[in-house]
């Protein structure tokens, strides 16, 4: 097994873009009672972004194959939504917005593949 | 006045069920709703209807005059019942029918006396209550326990708005005294 993440912070193939995750609360406060707050921590990651290769986007469903979406690889970590406690991390490439819809974690090569999907803020 | 109303529902769903407050949400919200067996209910108003003529009010608030136009509204709330707190040795939802049950039994909790004050107090009065429905499925495989239930209350509605009055007006008086006429000016102002 060969550990990659050299690669993955190599200033030839990668670039910088920023990482948004969501965590927040559901109130408890009468004024609001059971409405979520949502906050962001916002960090600058090291990736390698390319667009979605088409077997990755064979995995989409057929209304989401023409969206815009790239494959991101990194030693930071990536997480998609859980549908439970977790929203999925949102990516900010060159001004555009994409949101994290599948994660690949590779322990065995030290990072992390996703996939993710433009949309308009 | 929607998410007013929204609010209102949820705080009474708190005080009738006792229910941690942090659980008893908005519907629709873009949020993470929690594990297999966090339990939790949603309101939603699904409609608003204007009952008879409305009630203008003209008051001499401390900021001025205030036009008040008071309609008795009937609005519905769906309340949502999700999940059960019981779970298998591998964490999965037991198949349940708990929340279809707490939806079966909130009219009648609504009609305790410590409810009705609290409704009360809030301008609220229960019209109506639809029959409970059981609304389990299958999500991914695992069991989700369901219910729901359709509330109609009424409610007095304010809407305000001040009322522009006249702030300063010159007045002038011309009064007769003797042959001569004599005019005095000067200014009114409301307080």
């Amino acid at each position: 097994v060969i550990d990659v993440s050299e690669v993955m912070r190599d200033p030839e193939f990668t670039s910088a873009i920023t990482l948004r995750r969501e965590a927040g609360a559901y109130s408890t406060d009468p004024a609001s009672t059971g409405e979520w707050t949502p906050s962001y921590a916002e960090t600058q990651i090291v990736a390698i972004v390319q667009p979605a290769s088409p077997e990755e986007l064979l995995l989409l469903e057929e209304g989401e194959r023409n969206k815009n979406t790239i494959s991101v690889w990194s030693v930071s970590e990536l997480r998609g939504g859980d549908g439970k406690r977790q929203q999925p991390d949102v990516l900010i490439v060159d001004g555009r917005y994409y949101r994290v819809i599948r994660v690949e974690p590779r322990p065995d090569g030290n990072y992390f593949r996703a996939v993710a999907q433009g949309y308009v803020p | 006045v929607i998410d007013q109303l929204n609010l209102a529902m949820r705080n009474l769903l708190v005080a009738v069920l006792g229910a941690p407050p942090a659980t008893v949400r908005p519907a629709d919200q873009t949020a993470p709703a929690g594990g297999q067996v966090d339990e939790f209910i949603t309101v939603k108003i699904m409609d608003c209807q204007g009952l008879g003529g409305a009630r203008d009010v003209v008051s001499d608030g401390r900021g001025g005059f205030v036009e008040e136009i008071q309609q008795v509204k009937r609005f519905t709330a769906s309340v949502n019942f999700f999940k059960t707190a019981t779970a298998d040795p591998a964490k999965r939802a037991r198949r349940s029918n708990a929340a279809f049950d707490r939806a079966a039994r909130l009219e009648q909790l609504l009609h305790l006396s410590a409810s009705i004050e609290t409704m009360q107090a809030m301008g609220l009065g229960l019209l109506d209550a639809s029959a409970a429905r059981n609304l389990a499925a299958l999500v991914d495989a695992n069991w989700e326990s369901r219910g729901q239930i359709d509330l109609t209350f009424d409610v007095i509605n304010r809407e305000a708005l001040p009322i522009t009055t006249v702030v300063s007006a010159p007045v002038s008086i011309t009064v007769q005294e003797g042959a001569v006429d004599a005019t005095r000016n000067f200014e009114v102002t409301t307080p």
